[in-house]
């Protein structure tokens, strides 16, 4: 195994042990569960939950993040001690960071829904993943309510700016554009911090 | 073993290393002596990789440590106060940083690191504990754990920070006596450590560091000589008297 890969099984065993981690998955699961039962396993339902998670994401994900790194600096400053490149152990850690994040995040939001039965249409399932998984990495609130509203024609929503955005992001090439833009938010942030991680002093 | 030549580094204003140059001869215990803020914490992290220098260079084995993470592999680190994930076992713990440490070297990793039966003796008597979760340990069993992974290195080089800070006398001796018995077969050993009586039976060689300057650097014996005393306790606060002088 590489020493990433060594990291990551690590940081993803601290992870998915985590107290945070459950409580997180539990409460997604138990507010989609609410939805559900209140008002069936409709748009409704899925939009209910998008709204959710773009508020709970973003935030948990941040106070989860920034306590795990500010407690792990002394287990940091061990590993840094080892022969290991610091973006290796920067991308394990972050990996470990998120993963069991998002996977809480996923199975807390598809239970209920699968649960329920609901007639899914694929693409929207995976766009309010894509949209979800995004989130607990970066936070690219607006682009991804946005997305997602778009995709269940509810543009009406957002007024007249509904409109004009419906004409351009429904296309293919407005689509396209918007996911790249979310995998942009991913992936600037991480390299700036990638960056950072292997220049600082500790 | 270890060179260390011209070293500064400023953290915003304060210049907590002003030009440190300094040894570690080879298969020598080195103590390394200063009151708080003479920049012991920050010569150890640069020796570690944790923090780059400004100016001046540390080579382990005629190896520049900075930027060679490969370097390392000759460093057993045993941390002050360590901390590690609450949600690991001590097995789990060994094998992560045995782990690291077999794919630097290039060396097939064993399947398991751990300290179950099958696996050999703990160095520092944890094989009551090797399953159990790290958060529910004490401070003074999380302190074997990190000698253990220091130890567990086999690298030619220890470098152990306040290493008998909240051990209790039985563990304590028995490091010490661990210590002694590498310095025996050749192994270099850079120790910190507030308790100088600790120090003085360990030591032969003494590193003495006051604002951010190497104010000593000699064998022990030298040292008590020089200034008459017969504790290496009492030999540096004789030192920093005369500095103040």
């Amino acid at each position: 195994m590489t020493q990433a890969g060594i990291i990551l099984r690590s940081a993803l065993r601290d992870g998915l042990r985590s107290r945070i981690v459950y409580g997180f998955g539990a409460f997604f699961l138990f507010a989609g569960w609410m939805m559900v039962r209140l008002g069936g396993a409709g748009d409704k339902a899925l939009l209910s939950l998008l709204s959710l998670s773009l508020a709970l994401v973003p935030l948990v994900s941040l106070v989860y993040g920034a306590s795990y790194l500010y407690q792990s600096r002394r287990f940091i400053e061990l590993l840094l001690a080892q022969p290991v490149p610091r973006r290796t152990l920067f991308l394990g850690l972050y990996a470990g960071l998120s993963l069991p994040l998002t996977l809480a995040w996923l199975l807390g939001c598809l239970l209920p829904l699968l649960s329920a039965g609901r007639s899914l249409d694929v693409p929207g399932l995976l766009l309010l993943l894509g949209a979800g998984s995004a989130l607990c990495l970066a936070n690219p609130i607006d682009l991804a309510r946005v997305l997602v509203l778009l995709h269940f024609d509810l543009g009406a929503m957002m007024g007249y700016t509904g409109a004009v955005f419906q004409l351009f992001f429904q296309g293919p090439l407005g689509m396209g554009l918007a996911a790249l833009t979310l995998l942009l938010w991913i992936l600037l942030p991480l390299w700036l911090a990638w960056r950072a991680f292997s220049r600082r002093d500790f | 073993m270890i060179q260390v030549r011209g070293l500064v580094k400023r953290f915003g204003r304060v210049e907590a290393l002003k030009g440190v140059t300094l040894g570690c001869p080879r298969g020598c215990v080195t103590a390394l002596v200063g009151p708080n803020g003479s920049g012991k914490t920050t010569l150890m992290k640069i020796l570690l990789g944790l923090v780059r220098p400004d100016a001046g260079e540390v080579r382990i084995n005629g190896r520049s440590v900075d930027g060679d993470p490969a370097a390392r592999l000759d460093i057993g680190y045993m941390p002050q106060l360590p901390h590690y994930p609450d949600n690991l076992s001590v097995d789990e713990l060994l094998e992560l940083i045995q782990g690291v440490r077999a794919a630097a070297a290039g060396v097939a990793p064993r399947t398991a690191w751990g300290l179950g039966p099958t696996q050999p003796d703990s160095v520092f008597d944890l094989a009551a504990v090797h399953e159990r979760r790290l958060r529910g340990l004490s401070g003074g069993t999380l302190q074997r754990v990190g000698a253990e992974l220091a130890w567990r290195s086999g690298a030619p080089l220890l470098v152990l920070d306040e290493p008998t800070a909240g051990l209790d006398p039985l563990a304590s001796s028995h490091l010490k006596d661990r210590l002694l018995a590498d310095r025996r077969q050749g192994r270099t050993v850079l120790v910190s450590s507030h308790v100088l009586a600790d120090l003085q039976e360990l030591a032969d060689h003494v590193v003495f560091l006051l604002e951010g300057r190497v104010r000593y650097q000699g064998s022990l014996d030298e040292l008590l000589e020089l200034t008459g005393e017969p504790r290496l306790e009492r030999a540096v606060a004789a030192l920093m008297r005369r500095m103040d002088a």
